[in-house]
């Protein structure tokens, strides 16, 4: 009943259904020193020991800016397994006409996955969780851009994830992408958003603390934290929680994320700073 | 939102908050009267209808057999929110949907790690109750987002879950084909409670309802269901419970769900502006320790009037 | 006609069915499966003003069928298009719970049946709110079905009746509505979800003073010779229940005309006896 409802026939539709092939490998342990970074091997480990990884490392994180010519800003965004790609357009023109009469812009985010982007195909259409994900991105963002910069007209941002590990670490890959890219744009923004995420696992008040999960560590953990902020100000954009802490945990978990953000910036700027270097070369 | 307040009475208003000064006279860590009423639809195996000054929202959990997916988990919970157009005369349509869907979302999010426990387990691995956890806004004055948890806790809190019992099929005298039917071939065995689904025995293929479809077991964890506490930041003051007005003047909402027992079990920011990084700190704590007495006095209500009907209570 | 106004509440009424494979809407006793007499209605229950942000707004339920309505309006039309420059618009929108009935159901806002429901409900009222008064405008109505046990229309229509009144939107008259039934010779009133889905039934919605019919909703198949005895059965009905509604309405008004005292509380009396 509900597949013929999101039934779409612009589209080839793949099987209603569909499984993740299995690769059968027989040597684990090769792979497992080759690639530090590749999701967890088969071999578990003791639940509170981080696979290849430090509990406060953040994977390393490739970005680059202006890679979509038909967008006024763009940006490229890898960490480890999780890509991304983010097109901003605007300040231009709204369509609604309820938005004419405000004085400040609007700025709508828009992420989609894509169908190959999680292991299960997802269906290329818009469900809940790409706008709870889009939401998430928007709050981050929102308060960084002037907004009252541009009123009456938008600026759209759209995040494309070509894969995805984990939903946290995704969202603050987004939110990194997203205001490099309107970095690129030339909006108007009071900084630029970074943001970082822990869990928590194991027993309360025992367990270790791992920054920038995966989707696999996520999945395992107890509790959440996602932290997304404006280093250059030092404020808080967006703060978020799930799971079951307490509230020293999450006070913890929080200022850990606001200083790592802190790194990331650098990260950001330094990108933003080498490409406007080669646009001033180029003209 | 649609609803625009005029830059005069935004201003009247914020600089009242800012003398902890509300239009209705309250401090700004009280509520208005919060009324719960458990019960209220006996198709329902569980429903309440809360009210939190003027806003009202009815909120029923039915349960319904469901198989396991093939990821062995299934979601036990699927929520749905509907905002009816009498609680936003100002809104249109289309935004009226998105605002349910949103509801939703942030209802389902928040709410299926919470309902998803072990007592929902008929045959582990195999058969499940799933919770549909619908809602029914019918007017809002503001803070619907409380009144929302607060009657679905209460909804929780009135559910009965059917007792079950496995039924397990054996072959007496070690025949070697399994005869399903009625005499000589197999024998159905009791597999006591389902307690936790420990009482039940590995194998069960099929299960018996124990007892009328009216009676069942409450849920075992339900005094430490959260509670949401919105908390409207208006630096450098937060305020509990806003009215429509005092909404629109906050420029950041900081939704905290906590159980009575002290534990967060989420954050969720709403509004366009930054977290304030000084009082966020005080606010939090505040918040918890609001939300542990809120959590704490509706256990006591709920307890004390046999779960049926709460008073007023601030 | 003192059978009806005997009324008598029924909860959990289609859980009775009991353990036989067949239904049976009456019995040997002449009793029907929630013991009630053919002619016997459910428990009829009313209040005004549940809703004090509409301008008026009224709960009503018949047994375990429970329906708010709530009126706003006459207002400036939202839509200046759909606007009539001689009469109000009414505008009814409906939305049923999804735990209303038996099952689960998530019904989308563009649901065809819940559609032609809200359509037949405009109809119903459209000749009797006084629609020219209100030139321009239009009159919104949003019914909640909170639960379902049989008898949505007649109910939707009761509380849609008391919530105009409560909004002081000038009618006619009040409109009831009762349901009717057949099973064999004997004629029934007020059915439950399970009577509905075994036995012929007709809506009927009636202006009790002027005796004139506004609705007649038949969706399965009768035979001619039965159908004046249900209909005139359904009216009568009708019009007991018209008594039922007219008392809420007179007791909620004395209640406002206490709180107001003295001369505002007579202006009250008086325009309740002009509009009826």
């Amino acid at each position: 009943m509900s597949t013929l409802i999101n039934f779409d026939r612009r589209r080839v539709n793949g099987p209603e259904k569909s499984a993740p092939p299995l690769y059968f490998d027989d040597d684990d342990d090769d792979d497992e020193v080759e690639e530090e970074d590749a999701q967890p091997s088969s071999a578990r480990p003791s639940p509170s020991q981080r696979v290849g990884r430090a509990p406060s490392s953040v994977r390393p994180i490739f970005l680059e800016t202006g890679l979509i010519p038909s967008a006024p800003g763009s940006a490229y965004l890898e960490q480890a397994l999780t890509k991304l790609v983010c097109a901003v357009y605007g300040p231009r023109q709204l369509k609604s006409a309820v938005s004419m009469s405000s004085e400040r812009g609007t700025l709508s985010v828009s992420l989609k996955y894509a169908p190959f982007a999680t292991p299960a195909r997802k269906a290329p259409l818009r469900d809940a969780e790409d706008r709870r994900l889009s939401l998430r991105v928007r709050a981050a963002l929102a308060p960084a851009v002037r907004a009252e910069s541009f009123p009456k007209a938008g600026v759209d941002v759209f995040v494309h994830v070509l894969q995805g590990d984990g939903e946290d670490a995704l969202v603050c890959a987004a939110v990194m992408a997203a205001s490099a890219a309107l970095a690129d744009a030339g909006v108007e923004m009071l900084g630029l958003v970074v943001g970082c995420c822990a869990v928590r696992v194991g027993l309360p008040g025992t367990g270790p603390r791992w920054l920038d999960p995966c989707e696999e560590e996520q999945r395992r953990a107890r509790g959440g934290v996602g932290v997304t902020c404006l280093p250059a100000l030092g404020t808080v954009a967006d703060l978020w929680q799930w799971g079951e802490l307490s509230l020293d945990e999450v006070d913890e978990m929080a200022d850990e994320c606001r200083s790592k953000c802190d790194e990331l910036h650098h990260v950001a700027v330094k990108v933003l700073l080498e490409s406007a270097k080669r646009r001033l070369g180029r003209s | 939102m649609a609803y625009q307040l005029s830059k005069a009475e935004s201003s009247y208003t914020a600089s009242g908050l800012l003398l902890s000064q509300r239009l209705d006279g309250r401090s700004l860590l009280d509520y208005r009267p919060i009324t719960v009423e458990a019960g209220v639809a006996p198709t329902a195996n569980g429903s309440a209808r809360a009210r939190i000054g003027d806003t009202e929202v009815v909120v029923a959990v039915k349960l319904d057999v469901k198989k396991m997916g093939e990821d062995g988990e299934g979601g036990r919970c699927v929520c749905s929110v509907e905002c009816s157009p009498s609680a936003y005369p100002q809104l249109d349509r289309d935004s009226l949907s998105d605002l349910s869907a949103d509801l939703s979302t942030l209802l389902s999010t928040y709410l299926t790690p919470i309902v998803s426990t072990p007592e929902l387990l008929i045959i582990p691995s195999q058969l499940y109750w799933q919770a549909s956890v619908d809602a029914l806004v019918l007017s809002s004055s503001g803070n619907v987002h409380d009144t929302l948890f607060a009657a679905v806790r209460a909804a929780l809190w009135d559910l009965r879950v059917p007792r079950t019992r496995g039924v397990v099929y054996e072959v007496p005298g070690g025949g070697d084909d399994v005869a399903m039917g009625e005499d000589g071939g197999s024998s159905v065995e009791k597999a006591g409670v389902l307690d936790h689904m420990r009482g039940m025995k590995r194998g069960a293929v099929d299960f018996d309802l124990v007892d009328g479809a009216d009676d069942g077991t409450p849920l075992e964890g339900r005094s430490d269901l959260p509670v949401c506490v919105t908390l409207n930041l208006l630096s450098p003051v937060f305020y509990l419970d806003a009215t429509i007005p005092e909404e629109l003047c906050a420029p950041t909402r900081l939704l905290l769900f906590i159980r009575p027992s002290g534990t967060l079990c989420g954050i969720h920011k709403l509004g366009e502006a930054e977290l304030p990084p000084a009082e966020l700190k005080e606010a939090l704590q505040e918040g918890v320790r609001l939300g542990k007495e809120l959590g704490g006095a509706m256990n006591a209500r709920m307890g004390g009037m046999g779960g049926k009907r709460m008073g007023p209570f601030s | 006609m003192s059978e009806m106004e005997e009324i008598v509440g029924s909860p959990f009424l289609n859980k009775l069915s009991g353990p036989e494979s067949r239904f049976e809407p009456l019995n040997s006793g002449n009793l029907r499966s929630d013991g009630r007499r053919p002619l016997e209605l459910r428990s009829f229950e009313a209040e005004l003003t549940t809703h004090p942000s509409a301008d008026g707004s009224a709960s009503v339920s018949h047994g375990l069928t429970q329906v708010t309505a709530c009126v706003y309006g006459p207002r400036e039309a939202k839509n200046r298009g759909l606007t009539m420059h001689d009469r109000a618009l009414v505008n009814v929108e409906v939305s049923v719970a999804p735990w209303a009935g038996e099952m689960r159901r998530l019904r989308s806002r563009g649901d065809k049946r819940t559609l032609e429901f809200a359509a037949s409900i405009k109809s119903t009222f459209e000749p009797v709110i006084q629609t020219t008064l209100y030139a321009r405008s239009e009159i919104d109505i949003h019914i909640h079905v909170l639960q379902l046990d049989g008898g949505l229309l007649q109910a939707s229509i009761n509380a849609t009746t008391l919530a105009l009144v409560d909004a002081g939107v000038p009618m006619l008259d009040y409109v009831s509505s009762l349901s009717a039934g057949l099973y064999h010779t004997t004629a029934m009133l007020d059915l439950t979800s399970v009577e509905e889905s075994d036995l012929p039934s007709v809506t009927v919605a009636v202006l009790p003073r002027s005796g004139k019919v506004t609705l007649v909703s038949m969706e399965t198949r009768l035979h001619v010779d039965r159908f004046e005895e249900m209909f005139k059965l359904a009216m009568e009905g009708g019009k007991v229940l018209r008594g039922e509604m007219d008392r809420v309405v007179r007791e909620r008004t004395a209640a406002l005309a206490r709180q107001m005292e003295g001369g505002v509380a007579l202006k009250e009396d008086d325009k309740m006896d002009t509009d009826l």
